[in-house]
């Protein structure tokens, strides 16, 4: 009885901090809801005929979490701008619960006022907005903004529409390290290599990206300083292949995968001291270390089945754990930003599991899928594709209700990795 | 019955001369008894029906890519054949230096097929070195499945692209 008590007080202090965490919530999304919050975004007034059309961003950016389904505009019975033009019968009446409204207007040569506004149909309330003074190249900028805002307003967690994807790209004989938008949008060459270059990371600032490049043949773990484009070797080693960098959560290790003791093991190096500590041991092939959300575990990849499979092991080292035993193979870990999920390349299509490494859904199947990732809030995954030898990039809602290629970003594009959130 | 009994014990003492064939002494007393030209084929050992069995239709020499299984980096009785040849002229001509590049077919991941392909490298260098290369510079490269020379997704692209060439 007495147990009891404490048990509930403790859910209840729990639930305060709850509410205090998640002041922005106006109604929590149910995990297990399997639609999204249908909502409608009226088309902008004043930005017709411009080449970024913010409505459509911010819908697709929304449709994309999983979390939002917006309306189709054909269903629309006005296209109000303005809050005296807003009837809530006219959205109660094709069943939206949020809608968006807002309008852009030209104040100077190449200066535009962003306006929009946030409506909750239900209560007839306004519960949100926002305005933006931008020039016409970002209006891009500005509809991620946007739909950050209405995602935090509805699910009281940050947006990633802001975030960055890296990649690298093949055109010839050459190799590129580039970064876009999320949605592929954007996109800039960072590093340009006649050699191969593949495994980009984001440290967790986002202020640097690691990289494998080749040098004389070798392959060595680089990065590049975004702000200025610095490239710097992090590891190499006398003899040997170092690859498959990997950021500590706090910044200050680098987890990787080295033969310079003669066979691929898992590596972790002090950036500070250049101290490293090797945590595996084995003569199978170890490789793809990903840090668990708080640094105390490091999964990786290992062929020491037979078969490449996820294993786990300390940052500091000690017993070896497999993690997954269904399907071929399993590789290339990535953990959710809350630890409660892994998403693996899983006989060649892109799997999310349980953090005990048992299979929750598959999000796609190509048999040749590569590279998943996270992005900063755990909403989505960005993995890459084949179209016969041409490497394409798609992001999946984890839920698997959104998808779309990044079809964007031309040519041939692999090894894309998530930045962390801004 | 006794035709068929005698062709079983033929079956069985090839089986087992094939077994013995392991180890080199072996291997040179068997070309040694055996009676045509034709059985010690460019100084490998073997006739040329044998080795074209394995698709060795010219001096071993003349091939500088040894292809693999699968995730595997296990030599093959071709690879061993041509890898063999290839570290035997080695010997002869000291301080020539190779490189062995190793490769893999797309499947799996980027970082793992880096690693496979090194491997397969250093079973090839393991190999040259046991049988005659010792003292020969053989360095170990590796692209994984960065650099294939076959672009279809098939079996037969796979197993063109699970490589290492042997590059004087």
């Amino acid at each position: 009885m007495k147990k009891n008590i404490i048990k509930n007080i403790s859910v209840v202090i729990l639930f305060a901090f709850h509410a205090l965490a998640n002041a922005q919530v106006i109604i929590p999304i149910q995990p297990e809801k399997v639609s999204g919050v249908p909502i409608a975004i009226v088309p902008f007034a004043g930005t017709q005929g411009l080449p970024d059309q913010i409505h459509q961003i911010v819908a697709n950016d929304l449709r994309m979490s999983g979390k939002f389904d917006p309306i189709s505009q054909e269903r629309f019975l006005a296209f109000p701008s303005r809050e005296e033009d807003v009837q809530f019968k006219d959205w109660r009446t094709i069943g939206a619960e949020l809608l968006a409204i807002g309008q852009s207007v030209q104040v100077a040569a190449d200066n535009y006022q962003m306006t929009f506004l946030l409506y909750d149909v239900a209560s007839q309330k306004r519960i949100g907005g926002y305005r933006y003074s931008i020039s016409s190249n970002s209006f891009r900028t500005v509809a991620h903004k946007v739909s950050d805002y209405i995602y935090k307003k509805r699910t009281g967690i940050d947006g990633v529409y802001t975030s960055k994807i890296a990649f690298i790209k093949r055109e010839g004989k050459q190799s590129l390290l580039q970064v876009a938008d999320w949605d592929g949008y954007g996109a800039q060459t960072i590093v340009t290599s006649n050699e191969p270059l593949l495994s980009p990371e984001w440290s967790p600032d986002g202020s640097q990206i690691a990289f494998v490049a080749f040098e004389k043949s070798r392959a060595k773990i680089k990065s590049v300083v975004l702000a200025t484009g610095e490239v710097k070797t992090l590891v190499t080693s006398p003899r040997g292949l170092n690859s498959a960098p990997a950021w500590s959560p706090d910044g200050r290790s680098l987890a990787f995968s080295s033969s310079r003791t003669g066979n691929s093991e898992i590596f972790v190096m002090d950036l500070q001291s250049q101290a490293s500590r090797k945590l595996t041991n084995h003569w199978g092939i170890d490789t793809n270390p990903s840090w668990s959300p708080d640094g105390s575990s490091i999964l990786f990849t290992s062929g020491r089945s037979g078969k490449a499979n996820i294993y786990q092991v300390n940052a500091y080292g000690g017993a070896v754990t497999r993690l997954t035993y269904s399907g071929k193979e399993n590789g290339d870990a990535d953990m959710s930003p809350n630890g409660d999920s892994i998403v693996v390349i899983r006989d060649g299509g892109t799997a999310v599991l349980n953090r005990t490494g048992e299979l929750v859904r598959t999000l796609h199947d190509s048999g040749f899928d590569e590279s998943p990732s996270f992005s900063g809030n755990g909403d989505m995954v960005l993995f890459g594709i084949k179209q016969g030898y041409n490497g394409k990039l798609v992001v999946s809602s984890v839920d698997g209700r959104a998808k779309q290629a990044l079809d964007s970003i031309s040519g041939d594009v692999r090894d894309s990795v998530w930045s962390p959130s801004n | 019955m006794f035709r068929k009994t005698g062709l079983l014990v033929t079956i069985l003492m090839t089986l087992f001369l094939a077994a013995c064939a392991g180890t080199k002494d072996k291997v040179e007393e068997s070309s040694s008894a055996a009676a045509t030209d034709d059985s010690n084929a460019w100084g490998t050992g073997y006739s040329k029906d044998y080795l074209a069995s394995l698709g060795i239709t010219k001096n071993p020499l003349e091939y500088t890519t040894v292809y693999f299984e699968y995730d595997s980096s296990q030599i093959d009785e071709r690879s061993r054949i041509i890898i063999t040849a290839h570290a035997k002229a080695l010997n002869n001509r000291a301080g020539v230096n190779v490189v062995l590049e190793g490769h893999t077919d797309e499947r799996g991941t980027r970082e793992y097929n880096l690693a496979l392909g090194e491997r397969r490298a250093a079973s090839v260098q393991s190999l040259m070195k046991t049988v005659g290369a010792g003292n020969n510079a053989l360095s170990l490269v590796t692209y994984g499945e960065e650099r294939p020379v076959a672009l279809t997704q098939d079996e037969q692209s796979w197993q063109a692209n699970r490589r290492v060439q042997i590059l004087y």
